[in-house]
């Protein structure tokens, strides 16, 4: 009766050969797959029916769009890190949005498979409806979210933290240690409690009152009193220090049910600098032992903000003058050359950076102009920065020549072990012939401008000290001769060459080329400026509007020449001294006496700041040219402007300057026809 | 307790390099940078270290007062900073990290030499005028999600995870071990993290800004990432072609790339 | 190079008088400023001495401010001297602007000596 078996071996009825396809689609589980970017391409029947939506309408979309709004934030905070690093997920707790936009508890188990590059390929999920656990869930929750809700402290801990976050940010956004300790007084005893008082306590543990905000009889409380013993007591302890009845009465609330007076000490970095003083007030905080914690961490937030306003003035003060001493000292006295510099430390908040600039006499007839930038900020990089600036002064002196220096400065600092990378421009110019010869360090291109166009002076390049030059390792290998080059160029007495750190020109959004570009263009421009103005002219604009973390520096160099002079002034009273130092300069060169030189410097000075107040000033496109020419034996100046005079309002000031002009010069002539011409002569002795 | 304890602080990479602090964002713990931080070991002092609360940090240092917002956690940052005297520091945070370094830079902005925001959002509920991306009820709602997972989690498997503490390796077997935070605590900093609003504080950054963003976020939508950038003066906004929150798990390469191109741009 | 370093006032005591001493170059860009703080300097002075031996240019706008110094001086009854030294800078522009050679003085001694 063979066949007659109804369970002969073979295939039980419910396992059909398709039914692995309905095994996957009809399992009591809900099963997808996804791609790594969490885009849906298989899903099974079940998890469709769980939803109440088609496949269709399912295949690729993400995962995370089928959970809820929570659900969505705790998958990508929690589940796809998770996922991504332990490659698998076990039962975790999600809501899926289920049909008519209800709630779906359900679990998750997932897998990441990845290939065998250890890429990821897919993730495999199976989802389990767990409704009834849910439920059991959500039960506890609500309990244990009563159980805290109930606690009084609840509302009291919510209002303490909003107050130290206000705290924490009002005192964030003050700069110094006054500004800072102003505020915590303020807020603190305007806000917080009856009033507020900060104590000073000093190296040797001294304490005495400094800032305060209204409270009662601050100074005139003696140490031995109820404050000055709870600070006391709250310096040695280094615990909060709450004091209830005081001997002496206060114009604050008497207070039921706290303390009258809290000492907190301000503790940070293991050393108490300070105490917070609090006066109660009977609608405000109560000083109980619950607040305890509180108070503590109020001081420690207030002692930690104020102690870093302190560190970072302290470190930022020395390492300014420290830069500040170094970068004083006299340009070198020589008529025939103008030098002007302008240093402007990184913008405020930073540390100060490593840039300098420096002019000296090399030799007889010769004067070295250097500018530099050391790698990094702060106190190191100011003193990297002098110790190569001394270098530079004693290796230049020696008369080698820029190359030469150069390579003495690596030598320097393969020795030094400090200021590798610096970037450095040197300069030396013969005073008699104009004649310039320079090198660059890895330094941006100086400007020249000659006749009213500038060009980058590209010569004369090698990388920055202690570089790897020509393949060669850092150290003696590079300090050998011939691995640094100069080039020379000629400079005419209206040329003009500036000399500038990458501060001045380096910009995030823009290309180095273009902003040097446009540097160059600007000196073109302004070339005809006092020297001093010209460096104005050039940070004014370049550095307008500009958040930069970094120093810059610039120098600006005009030869000087006996013949005709010409400037031209800003609208700016600034100008003035700008001027007076270009043709004093240009004064001496023409070798009169001493008396000639100081009347004529002040009798254009006079002038000039006649045409600037009372032409000129608060017009942006209006300028003063001052013009000077020797003819004999007698000195001609020009001052001229094209602006419409205004009379003085005091009828006096515009009058006297001229008045003085007059006892100044031989000749005057003043000219108004549209703007105002003072035409002024001089006849000069020999020297006095 | 001291802070290198206490924030389970680990540093690798050259004793003598710049400084490069990686923090870790809500969710998770110092293992997230596994395949970004070591790229800097090279050049760099690479400092890892958990929020309190988070991974091997030391959970009894937590208190409700301290990191009642998120200053309480740019605090421990600045200490951190203190103990290993960390200066001219790049700045690494993720997600809320992100934030928390910039209240950091501001208290202490000598400190800080670059900031590079990963996915970085001032403000996850939508404002007035303002698009953070989430409904005050998602917030409440996902809360709650945290709450289920923490319930189940604390009875069933912190048992495993207390029963071997001499046998690290054993982490890698247990269930969802990585990124372990104690539930209350992870109910606060979700608290704090989802409903603190730094918008305000942005445009005062001063330090030079990398905001990393990417192409597809659900947490800190492209739009954000813009706002971020626009209020930074002078940031730097990239866009990585990366799905979700986390490009250093889920492009680890991309990631490195973009921090070190802006590590080596710019002025120093 | 800095305007602000342009000119700077410092006071010093010298037996019950106060020194101002101006150095730099005193001009109309910082005329305003230097007023201002040689007031505040000398708001509770009984007796003034301003030393200008250390201006290395003075101009008109400079001399205003003395002016003014000088006038509120002597409404308060406060005796004042002023020092420049002559051959000075600071003494060729006094000169120039013909001021009162009563309060002038060639040394900062002299200028002591000098007051009531």
């Amino acid at each position: 009766m063979a066949g007659a078996r109804p369970n002969s071996p073979g295939v039980h009825p419910a396992l059909q050969p398709d039914s692995s396809e309905d095994l996957f689609e009809h399992a009591p589980c809900g099963y997808l797959t996804t791609l790594p970017d969490g885009s849906i391409i298989r899903v099974n029947q079940t998890f469709l029916t769980w939803l109440g939506r088609s496949r269709d309408d399912v295949l690729g979309l993400r995962f995370v769009d089928l959970l809820t709004d929570g659900g969505r934030i705790y998958h990508e905070t929690h589940l796809r890190p998770l996922l991504e690093m332990q490659g698998h997920l076990r039962q975790i707790a999600v809501d899926l949005v289920g049909p008519g936009g209800g709630r779906l508890a359900v679990l998750l188990n997932a897998v990441l498979h990845r290939d065998s590059e250890g890429q990821p390929v897919a993730v495999r999920t199976t989802v389990f409806d767990a409704s009834e656990r849910q439920h059991y869930e959500r039960e506890l929750l609500r309990e244990r979210r009563a159980a805290e809700d109930a606690a009084a402290t609840a509302r009291a801990l919510h209002e303490h933290s909003s107050f130290l976050a206000r705290l924490s940010r009002c005192l964030d956004e003050a700069d110094g240690w006054d500004e800072r300790a102003a505020r915590l007084v303020e807020l603190v005893g305007g806000e917080l409690v009856g009033a507020a008082e900060l104590w000073d306590v000093d190296a040797v543990g001294r304490v005495r009152p400094t800032v305060n905000n209204g409270s009662p009889g601050p100074g005139a409380e003696s140490l031995s009193g109820d404050v000055g013993s709870a600070v006391r007591a709250a310096v040695d302890t280094g615990e909060p220090v709450l004091r209830g009845e005081l001997s002496t009465p206060t114009t604050v609330d008497r207070v039921d049910g706290g303390a009258a007076l809290a000492a907190l000490p301000m503790t940070v970095r293991g050393r108490t600098s300070g105490v917070l003083v609090l006066w109660a007030r009977h609608d405000r905080l109560r000083f109980t032992p619950e607040v305890r914690p509180f108070l503590t961490e109020l001081a420690g937030r207030a002692a930690l903000s104020l102690d870093n306003a302190r560190l970072y003035e302290r470190e930022r003060s020395t390492a300014l003058t420290l830069q500040r001493s170094l970068l004083a000292g006299a340009v070198p006295d020589d008529p025939r050359l103008r030098i002007a510099a302008a240093y402007r430390p990184a913008v405020e908040g930073l540390e100060v950076g490593g840039d300098w600039h420096d002019a000296f006499t090399v030799g007889p007839n010769r004067i070295g102009v250097v500018v530099g930038d050391v790698v990094g900020r702060g106190i190191a990089a100011a003193a990297a920065m002098g110790q190569l600036r001394s270098a530079t002064r004693a290796v230049a002196t020696s008369g080698v020549g820029p190359a030469r220096v150069l390579e003495g400065l690596d030598q320097f600092v393969a020795h030094l072990d400090a200021g590798q990378m610096t970037t450095v421009a040197y300069v030396e110019i013969d005073l008699d012939s104009g004649r310039a010869t320079y090198a660059c360090a890895g330094h941006p291109p100086p400007v020249l401008v000659h006749e009213g166009t500038s060009r980058l002076l590209w010569d004369g390049r090698s990388p920055p000290l202690g570089a790897h030059i020509g393949g060669a390792p850092r150290g003696p290998a590079s300090s050998e001769p011939g691995c640094r080059t100069d080039a020379t160029v000629d400079l005419s007495a209206d040329d003009r060459l500036v000399l500038y750190t990458d501060g001045l020109v380096e910009r995030r959004r823009s290309p180095l080329q273009r902003s040097i570009d446009r540097l160059a263009a600007l000196a073109a421009r302004e070339a005809d400026l006092p020297v001093a103005s010209l460096v104005d002219a050039l940070t004014a604009e370049l550095l307008a509007g500009v958040v930069t973390p970094d120093d810059v520096c610039v120098v600006a160099i005009g030869r000087i020449a006996t013949g005709p002079f010409h400037r031209r002034l800003r609208p700016l009273v600034s100008d003035l001294r700008a001027l007076r130092a270009d043709l004093q300069a240009w004064l001496c060169l023409q070798d009169p006496d001493r008396t000639s030189v100081d009347a004529l410097v002040l009798a254009a000075n006079e002038a000039a700041a006649n045409a600037i107040e009372h032409g000129i000033r608060g017009e942006p496109g209006g300028t003063v040219t001052v013009r000077a020419e020797r003819a004999g034996d007698e000195i001609r100046i020009d001052v001229v402007d094209e602006g419409t005079w205004r009379a003085p309002e005091d009828g006096r000031f515009g009058g006297r300057g001229l008045t003085i002009v007059g006892r100044l010069v031989d000749h005057l002539e003043v000219h108004r026809d549209g703007g105002t011409r003072v035409h002024m002569r001089r006849r000069v002795g020999g020297p006095a | 307790m001291d802070v290198v304890t206490r924030n389970h602080v680990r540093t690798s990479g050259r004793p003598d390099g710049q400084p490069i602090l990686f923090a870790h964002g809500f969710g998770c713990d110092q293992q997230m940078w596994r395949h970004v931080a070591p790229a800097f070991e090279d050049r760099y002092r690479v400092v890892l270290f958990d929020h309190v609360g988070a991974g091997a940090s030391d959970l009894a240092s937590f208190s409700p007062e301290r990191y009642a917002d998120l200053g309480g956690y740019a605090r421990d940052v600045l200490e951190i900073c203190d103990d290993l005297a960390l200066t001219d520091m790049v700045f690494v945070g993720h997600s809320v990290s992100a934030i928390i370094g910039v209240l950091a830079s501001l208290a202490a902005p000598g400190r800080f030499s670059r900031l590079v925001l990963v996915g970085p959002s001032p403000r996850y509920v939508d404002d007035d005028g303002y698009a953070g991306g989430f409904s005050r009820a998602a917030i409440e709602d996902m809360l709650d999600a945290l709450d289920r997972n923490y319930l189940g989690w604390s009875t069933a498997m912190a048992p495993v995870i207390v029963g071997n503490p001499d046998r690290p390796e054993l982490g890698e077997e247990l269930t969802n071990s990585f990124c372990r935070t104690d539930p209350a605590i992870a109910r606060q900093f979700a608290r704090v993290t989802f409903l603190s609003d730094n918008r305000d504080d942005l445009h005062r950054v001063r330090v030079p800004t990398l905001v990393l963003q990417c192409a597809d976020d659900a947490i800190a939508p492209v739009a954000v990432g813009r706002y971020v950038h626009a209020e930074i003066p002078g940031s730097e906004l990239v866009t990585l072609d990366v799905s979700g929150h986390c490009p250093h798990l889920s492009a680890p390469q991309a990631t490195v790339a973009a921090i070190d191109a802006f590590l080596r741009s710019g002025p120093r | 190079m800095s305007p602000d370093d342009a000119c700077r006032v410092s006071t010093a005591e010298r037996d019950g008088r106060l020194v101002v001493c101006l150095t730099g170059e005193l001009d109309v860009a910082v005329a305003g400023e230097v007023e201002r703080a040689v007031n505040a300097a000398v708001a509770a002075a009984a007796a003034v001495v301003v030393d200008l031996d250390g201006l290395t240019f003075l101009d008109s706008a400079g001399v205003r401010v003395l002016d003014h110094l000088l006038g509120a001086c002597y409404e308060r009854g406060v005796p004042v001297r002023v020092v420049a030294t002559p051959g000075s800078p600071a003494a060729f522009t006094l000169r120039v602007c013909a001021f009162p050679d009563h309060v002038m003085c060639a040394s900062t001694d002299e200028a002591l000596a000098d007051l009531p």
